[in-house]
């Protein structure tokens, strides 16, 4: 018992009210997404729900050490990869694309949302196995084929947006493990072969959203609304918003997807910069620190790249969401962590943030009293 | 933790801060520095896109099956009302809502507020008798209306609040039904009426269903669910001789009106999504494929020792009899598993699957609703072929077919050995004129002199062993059909699935009727069940149809050939 109180010590409750400041504030927003869209009513209780259970799940993951997770980390990602391949084979279909393992009539899981946390976990315990052969560039090639085979599978689904995520959270967590330039150089070159063949292969709508942004003018009609009411949206919002339920661009039905992908559209036009922009960002941005700063104080080389990659995805996932509203990037899909509607994305961020916990609780190698 | 370590996650951080930074600036910018230009956007003009009325769906005498209706936005500009207390007052008893709550929106000081994002009708009619009316804005929001209720529900499908169709017809001619919308800049002040900016009209769509025959599908498949205890089913009405669909009838069916409270499942139209074990009702295919060949005769005969082994599967009789030397019409008739797996054998794989193809399985027919189904027959060469496939397959086991592709192989029977392409959609009335579907012949797997000894083997198996099918007046000819249900790749001990495939006049057929039951309690066998379900209808089809009886429709040829 002893040993249990010791490690819940290091319990990290100012990362726990974060999060849960952020995913109620993400309610309250999709409340107001959703108002006048029967089809949709039930979405504000099922987040809240979700997160309920979420939360469960983060205590559960605390609990757990999460060296043993990176013990079965060859289970984890083999796993992984056979439920990537089930999605192709037998997945759901949802707008033309296959992402989820249908469950029940109500319940669909996406595996690549539980997959970008797991593989941060695997891939951490995967440079730590390989830290002292990193100069090698065998051990380079392994690393790339480690993160291709995921990455190829989700982008058959497709889903452009979270392929990026993997290959992003790849990126960093190689980076910090050490990677020589040389080799970043090469695979770069490779990168920019592989795109080139790619393209053409991509599907339509993914080659529009990213035409789209390129150049607006050859947008369709439909793609380039989106975009302008989200400008929309953001700009009229001004310093303090239109208030609760009041945006007219949102309420009046001008924004489209607006639970997921233009929450934050929402979210600026109805508080408007202070209260909303900057509290959502500004939230994030103290998740973000305390994850991370577990990545500095531990001393297990697998645990701190767990941390970073974790602390990549939900930079990520908020830069590409809010940068999609305001332009800077594409349009990809992905959602605003614990804001956006979603019970897999919520419930896998609430694995990420108890993982960060179970590192943190265990930064110590030994436990004196 | 090493010095080249420290380093890179801290460059790590400078990378996180700099893009936060970026996309801080970009929010600064347009919420501070070009706030003002935006907010004159949001409040005073704006994009927008104006759609079309969506095409109205008639059946195939003009009775209107989907047409549009409108829910209402009903919303307000506070600075232009009067009596706030009042209004107040009077709209939260309409709108079922705290009057506190309404108050409150109303004396706010934003440009507009919505009071309630979708009301019905009747709600916003009641606002409109209001004295001051003009001060609300009531905004029509367009929603498709059903006028027959549930009826047809899987061939319409449903449309949702975006105005997309999500199944059925209106899902397959979604392009066709919504037009094309146009935007322009118009003025969004809550005061001023939208702009007119349609592009294309949306074009009327007109079926082949008739809607009388349609209900009568409808009472006959649900009263055959009570009578035989059925958990579900179909019926299909078909016209061999051009591939119309007059009736597509499941049950449970759904109101596309009110889609959204529905399962995922429920929205499938069983007849063309879903699939099943076909059973006997394949050994026609299997008798016209083996006649076609040449290999056999109407005349041929077999000896049936009731169990015949194919690559380590044994094939028995359903009642494990074994009748010895035998004619081609009994196999028919008593519906002999080992007589069908002998025909394929014999055929062998090339062959058989050649005409299995012909016959269109494994692949959707092309039938103009969304999301159809393709079956599943696995061919050789496949990792999931086994040798025991072309035995089990001759009667209707170890593939998976939807309702749609049975009627199809089969209707080139009674049409001559030409399946034509089913189709729902007879007319399209659009803005640049009306395009009239003309029927299409999809394929001829068997010529037409088989086709007739297979109809004259029909006709005899009807008569000599289903006389539960067979009605007054009218020669049938069909088959029947005892599925057993895979789940997890194992057959439920107790349920089955009971069809019947029937078309008549048999001598010269108009309609051909597909009636499948799953899963009945009272009796497993589909001779007992689907068959007089099928007789109940076509006793009816007829009237309504007017399909003169036998010996009427015979003695009328003999006087026009005398009169000449």
């Amino acid at each position: 018992m002893s040993t249990r109180i010791s490690t819940w010590r290091y319990f990290d409750i100012w990362l726990v009210a974060a999060v849960l400041l952020l995913t109620a504030y993400g309610v309250l927003i999709i409340r107001s997404a959703v108002t006048g869209a029967p089809a949709f009513e039930g979405l504000p209780a099922a987040q809240v729900r979700w997160a309920a259970i979420g939360f469960m799940i983060m205590l559960t993951f605390a609990a757990i050490d999460y060296r043993v997770l990176t013990s079965m980390h060859w289970y984890i990602y083999f796993g992984l990869v056979a439920a990537l391949i089930f999605v192709l084979v037998a997945g759901a279909f949802g707008n033309e694309t296959r992402r989820w393992i249908q469950v029940t009539s109500e319940i669909r899981i996406q595996p690549s949302e539980f997959g970008r946390v797991f593989l941060a976990v695997t891939f951490a315990q995967f440079l730590a196995n390989r830290r002292h052969k990193i100069h090698q560039f065998s051990n380079t090639i392994a690393a790339v084929i480690y993160i291709l085979i995921p990455v190829g599978l989700i982008f058959l689904e497709p889903d452009l947006g979270m392929s990026l995520t993997f290959l992003v959270l790849w990126f960093v967590m190689i980076w910090l493990a050490g990677l020589p330039l040389s080799h970043f150089a090469l695979l770069a070159l490779l990168g920019v072969m592989g795109l080139a063949t790619v393209f053409p292969f991509l599907q339509e709508y993914q080659k529009e959203r990213i035409t789209t942004f390129i150049s607006p003018e050859s947008a369709d009609e439909e793609s380039l609304f989106n975009i302008e009411q989200a400008e929309i949206s953001i700009g009229s919002g001004g310093l303090f918003g239109k208030g609760y339920l009041n945006g007219t661009q949102s309420q009046l039905g001008f924004l489209r997807v607006q639970h997921t992908d233009f929450i934050f559209s929402v979210l600026t036009e109805e508080m408007g910069l202070i209260f909303g922009s900057l509290v959502v960002l500004a939230l994030m941005a103290f998740i973000l620190w305390r994850i991370l700063r577990v990545a500095f104080i531990t001393p297990d080389p697998a645990g701190k790249m767990i941390c970073v990659g974790i602390a990549t995805i939900l930079f990520f996932q908020t830069t590409v969401s809010v940068g999609m509203n305001v332009r800077v990037l594409p349009v990809t899909g992905l959602t605003l962590p614990f804001v956006s509607y979603g019970g897999s994305s919520l419930t896998t961020l609430f694995i990420a943030i108890g993982i960060a916990q179970s590192v943190l609780m265990r930064h110590r190698k030994q436990e004196f009293g | 933790m090493n010095k080249s370590q420290q380093r890179r996650l801290t460059l790590i951080t400078v990378g996180l801060t700099l893009a936060t930074i970026i996309i801080m600036g970009r929010l600064i910018l347009f919420q501070v520095v070009q706030a003002g230009v935006w907010a004159d956007k949001a409040t005073n003009e704006v994009r927008v896109i104006a759609r079309p009325d969506r095409g109205i769906i008639y059946d195939r005498n003009g009775a209107v099956l989907a047409a549009n209706a409108a829910d209402y936005q009903i919303g307000v500009s506070p600075h232009l009302i009067s009596n706030p207390e009042k209004m107040a007052t009077d709209l939260a008893t309409i709108l079922q809502k705290p009057r506190y709550e309404i108050l409150g929106a109303l004396q706010s000081d934003a440009p507009y507020v919505l009071l309630s994002g979708r009301v019905s009708a009747q709600i916003a009619d009641t606002i409109r008798t209001l004295e001051y009316a003009d001060e609300i804005q009531i905004d029509p929001l367009p929603r498709r209306f059903y006028p027959q209720g549930e009826m047809l529900c899987h061939v319409l499908g449903y449309v949702d609040f975006e105005g997309r169709g999500g199944a059925g017809v209106e899902g397959y001619y979604q392009r066709e039904l919504a037009g094309e919308a146009a935007t322009a800049v118009v003025n969004i002040s809550p005061l001023t009426e939208q702009r007119n900016v349609i592009a294309h009209e949306g074009a009327d769509l007109v079926l082949t269903i008739d809607r009388s025959i349609q209900y009568l599908v409808e009472q006959h498949l649900a009263n055959a669910l009570q009578t035989y205890r059925a958990r579900s089913g179909s019926i299909i009405v078909m016209d061999p001789r051009t591939g119309a669909i007059l009736a597509m009838a499941s049950s449970p069916c759904y109101d596309p009106y009110k889609f959204y409270e529905q399962d995922r499942e429920v929205l499938q139209n069983p007849a063309v999504q879903q699939q099943h074990e076909p059973g006997s009702v394949m050994k026609l295919i299997t008798m016209a494929a083996a006649l076609d060949s040449g290999l056999f005769t109407p005349s041929s005969t077999y000896y049936d020792a009731g169990v015949l082994e194919v690559g380590g599967h044994r094939t028995y009789n359903w009642d494990r009899s074994g009748p010895g030397i035998t004619d081609m019409t009994t196999l028919l008739a008593r519906s002999l598993n080992v007589g069908a797996a002998t025909l394929s054998t014999t055929l062998g794989p090339d062959l058989y699957y050649s005409y299995m193809q012909k016959f269109g399985f494994g692949r959707p027919t092309g039938i103009d609703l969304m999301a159809e189904a393709g079956g599943t027959m696995w061919l050789p060469g496949s990792e999931f072929w086994t040798e025991s496939f072309l035995a089990t397959n001759a009667y209707g086991q170890g593939i998976a077919v939807t309702p749609l592709q049975m009627i199809t192989a089969i209707s080139a029977i009674p049409n001559n050995g030409v399946i034509m392409q089913p189709y729902l959609v007879q007319e399209i009335r659009g803005e640049n004129g009306t395009f009239v579907r003309e029927p299409r012949e999809l394929s001829r797997p068997i010529s037409p002199e088989v086709a007739q000894q297979v109809n004259a083997m029909a006709i005899t198996a009807v008569a000599r062993e289903v006389t539960a099918a067979s009605i007054d007046g009218y020669t049938i000819a069909g088959k029947t059909g005892t599925a057993q249900i895979a789940e997890n790749g194992i057959y439920l001990p107790d349920d089955t699935i009971g069809s019947f495939i029937g078309w008549l006049p048999a001598d010269n057929p108009e309609i051909i009727v597909f009636v499948k039951l799953d899963r009945p309690k009272t009796q497993p066998w589909g001779s007992m069940t689907a068959a007089p379900a099928f007789a109940d209808l076509a006793d009816e089809l007829v009237v309504l149809l007017d399909i003169p009886p036998d010996n009427v429709r015979l003695q009328a040829d003999v006087m026009e050939a005398r009169g000449n």
